[in-house]
């Protein structure tokens, strides 16, 4: 019996974008990941296919980190910050002159800093989404999408407008960016609600993936667990995340990244060295920030961190990458008595943990990538590469689910700090239908005033503001997002109830907010949805 | 001065200038009917008053206007803050898990103070319903108005459920509004829990969602499922 491997990664940051200052706390966020996990994913990906390593993996590419990896002006900071942190590199490595082993620490840093920045410049031209497409194209990835400012989709149920607009804009954006079509969606959080798979396929999506438990508490009896895929009633395809293998990566008390020998995450420089020398490195007014200089080991619950160890730890996500595969073949030979088809296992997880959270987590998927090229028991697929061979799997109706604290929607609503946004989220989204609706078919400026409501509108459903404010990270900055859409979806309405347009605000927030430029404000009016499915055309 | 056109106004305002006007069948008058049946109300007032040139008749539409939008249209071009609430009277219900749901709610201002005057007090009603859509049960949370949200459990799986809020006065009761319907759904292994008893069914189901240490993942309806088998386990080994 064969095991088949299917790694999902999710790929995705809430959209960004502060023109308006010259350097931005939040920003941040995008050229860590960028420096930290995509780049690196994609380097070690390019030196698999030159080591002619065969594999097959999964990236959803959400809309708004398109938007953002697209952006001139985002691309131009990351260059200033790849710039900076090189610099920063180099002082590091002049005061740790009579500490070896951070200081072999600090020159590791500032070569891969280097080593990303000629392979972002060079290679990439400075936009790492062709680097994906190349790889695509070469057919080592299948590429996804998502839901456009990546929503939690369960609880927008009670408007079919809203979700549909969410999933068609992501397929048309992917389309635009990538000239082809997505045939999986990830769905934000894996949250599904039964009645998500009509809107899916009415744009030509055939997979998702979906929890564990939405298959095991669905209504109908699911014959093979979570180790084949299975069809919704309306012929999409379902891959069930296999919560047990995902979990010894992705695992807060028992995951790989929580050895003691791994890098630590939060020990860094920006936070630890005094505000005089790290100061140009950081924020204004001397808001210390993450630098990606961190010289402490896991270690364990205590502050007293141990220096951390390059190479035990890289021999670390050696043996981790072993017990995986061990952990796979296990598997399917306890499961081999049960099963009369090889098993399918779907894990998935955010792509940022690799690199930027899980420092030595590129080593450790290299490294697994590699064993598995060696081994005849075990394959990579994708889900598009199952589908294609057209499997009997059986139809069933899969249940409410997420993959998130519980496994139900609690962490997006949770009743105490997030919940009473709805009230204006769903008001805000009935707005906007109300405008397409009253004011269809507008031209020039009232046009783009509309399809700036319809961003402002999307920009407002992202899962990721409920998120922060529930898990108290930057919630400051999620509630300002929050209510700054909020209000401008407001003005625009106040506005055209007046028959009028706001001609400076508009301005401003098409140069601030400026992702999905074909988006229509139509897509809001209720009769879009009795319209057949757009035609995508590409423009890559 | 705000001058207001009554084409521009939306949907909502209509029906609630309709509304406190007492027009006849507001609630279900398309947009086109409310604005004909606003025209005429308004045009035995003054000739002509409609478009905004007349004093009488744009004094009206402000004043109305004033009403339901609070601050909102004042605030213009700018909005500082959310506003508290809106102008029309809604409820809505979220699930959070599969044994709760968030609901929240907003009254118009003219709902308001048709409530303050009547002094009927309000309750939130949760009702469940059968798979055709019939209510079989139903329980009552007072409920004031200063709350506006509220954490409702939905006990029984496998059903619809249905949140309204409703006016009491004495011994009438009238529906304010009701929410969309919300159906869970019942895993059908918590129907026929015994046949996880099969250690080959329970391997094949089971084994994705047991952890490294042994424990299954933190969900609700999984954890409620393994209690039940355990439970019949030891039940059956007692009567062994």
């Amino acid at each position: 019996m064969k095991s088949r491997l299917n790694f999902i990664f999710n790929a995705h940051m809430p959209f960004v974008r502060h023109p308006e200052y010259p350097k931005f706390l939040e920003e941040d966020w995008l050229y860590e990941v960028m420096n930290e996990s995509y780049i690196p994913l994609l380097r070690m990906m390019y030196r698999l296919k030159e080591d002619n390593v065969p594999f097959r993996l999964t990236f959803s590419l959400s809309p708004t980190l398109c938007s953002m990896l697209g952006d001139d002006l985002l691309n131009e900071r990351f260059g200033v910050y790849l710039d900076e942190h090189i610099e920063l590199g180099d002082k590091e490595i002049a005061r740790l002159e009579s500490d070896p082993v951070k200081r072999a620490l600090a020159t590791d840093y500032r070569d891969e800093l280097i080593a990303n920045r000629t392979f972002y410049n060079e290679f990439c031209q400075g936009r790492i989404l062709n680097a994906f497409n190349d790889l695509s194209n070469q057919g080592f990835l299948e590429l996804i999408t998502t839901a456009a400012t990546h929503a939690y989709l369960p609880v927008y149920r009670d408007y079919p407008l809203a979700v549909n607009a969410q999933i068609e804009t992501g397929v048309l954006e992917h389309s635009r960016i990538f000239d082809k079509m997505a045939e999986g969606f990830w769905l934000p959080e894996c949250g599904y609600f039964p009645g998500v798979e009509d809107y899916l396929t009415r744009h030509n999506i055939r997979w998702v993936s979906i929890a564990s438990h939405s298959l095991i508490l669905s209504p109908d009896k699911p014959e093979k667990g979570s180790y084949r895929p299975v069809r919704c009633p309306n012929g999409l395809y379902c891959f069930v995340r296999d919560e047990r293998l995902s979990s010894l990566v992705w695992s807060f008390s028992e995951g790989y990244p929580t050895d003691p020998d791994y890098r630590d995450f939060y020990r860094d420089i920006g936070f630890d060295l005094p505000m005089d020398y790290i100061r140009p490195y950081v924020h204004e007014p001397d808001v210390r920030s993450f630098t990606g200089y961190k010289y402490c080991a896991v270690t364990g619950k205590t502050s007293d961190k141990n220096v951390y160890d390059k190479e035990k730890a890289l021999q670390k996500a050696d043996a981790h990458a072993r017990n995986f595969l061990y952990n796979v073949t296990c598997k399917t030979r306890s499961l081999s008595d049960v099963l009369d088809d090889d098993p399918v296992y779907t894990v998935s997880f955010d792509a940022e943990l690799f690199g930027h959270w899980w420092y030595e987590g590129v080593k450790w998927l290299d490294n697994l990538v590699r064993l598995i090229g060696k081994d005849d028991s075990v394959e990579l697929i994708t889900p598009a590469d199952f589908i294609n061979t057209k499997p009997e799997v059986q139809t069933l109706r899969p249940a409410l689910s997420s993959w998130g604290e519980g496994g139900y929607s609690a962490v997006w609503v949770d009743g105490a700090t997030n919940a009473g946004y709805y009230r204006h989220i769903f008001k805000a989204i009935e707005r906007m239908t109300e405008l397409a609706e009253r004011f269809p078919a507008q031209k020039s400026l009232k046009q783009r005033f509309l399809n700036q409501a319809a961003r402002e509108t999307l920009l407002l459903m992202a899962s990721d503001w409920p998120f922060i404010i529930h898990y108290q990270t930057s919630s400051e900055y999620a509630t300002k997002r929050l209510e700054g859409h909020i209000q401008n979806l407001n003005l625009v309405y106040d506005n055209m109830c007046k028959n009028a347009v706001n001609t400076e605000w508009l301005v401003k927030a098409e140069k601030r907010d400026n992702l999905f430029r074909n988006l229509d404000y139509n897509i809001m009016n209720r009769a879009h949805l009795d319209e057949p499915s757009p035609i995508y055309t590409a423009e890559f | 001065m705000i001058l207001i056109n009554i084409e521009s106004l939306s949907d909502n305002e209509l029906r609630n200038i309709a509304q406190q006007e007492d027009l006849e069948d507001w609630e279900t008058l398309t947009r086109e009917e409310l604005i004909e049946g606003l025209e005429d109300l308004y045009g035995e007032d003054e000739e002509g008053g409609l478009d905004g040139n007349s004093g009488n008749s744009k004094k009206k539409y402000i004043n109305t206007l004033t009403d339901v939008q609070s601050d909102n249209v004042l605030s213009l071009p700018g909005v500082e803050r959310l506003p508290e609430s809106y102008s029309d009277t809604s409820i809505h219900m979220i699930l959070k898990d599969s044994d709760w749901a968030y609901v929240f709610w907003s009254l118009s201002p003219q709902q308001i103070s048709e409530l303050e005057e009547s002094g009927a007090s309000l309750i939130l009603r949760n009702t469940r319903l059968s798979a055709e859509g019939e209510p079989v049960a139903e329980y009552d949370i007072d409920v004031t108005l200063e709350d506006a949200s509220w954490t409702v459990e939905l006990p029984y799986h496998g059903f619809g459920y249905r949140v309204s809020l409703v006016a009491v006065s004495g011994d009438s009761e009238t529906v304010i509004c009701t929410s969309e319907k919300l159906v869970t759904s019942e895993g059908w292994f918590c129907a026929h829990p015994e046949e996880l008893e099969d250690e080959k069914t329970f391997r094949t189901v089971f084994s994705s969602v047991i952890m490294k240490g042994g424990a299954v993942i933190p969900n609700r309806q999984l954890l409620a499922l393994v209690e039940r088998l355990q439970s019949m386990q030891k039940q059956e080994a007692d009567e062994r």
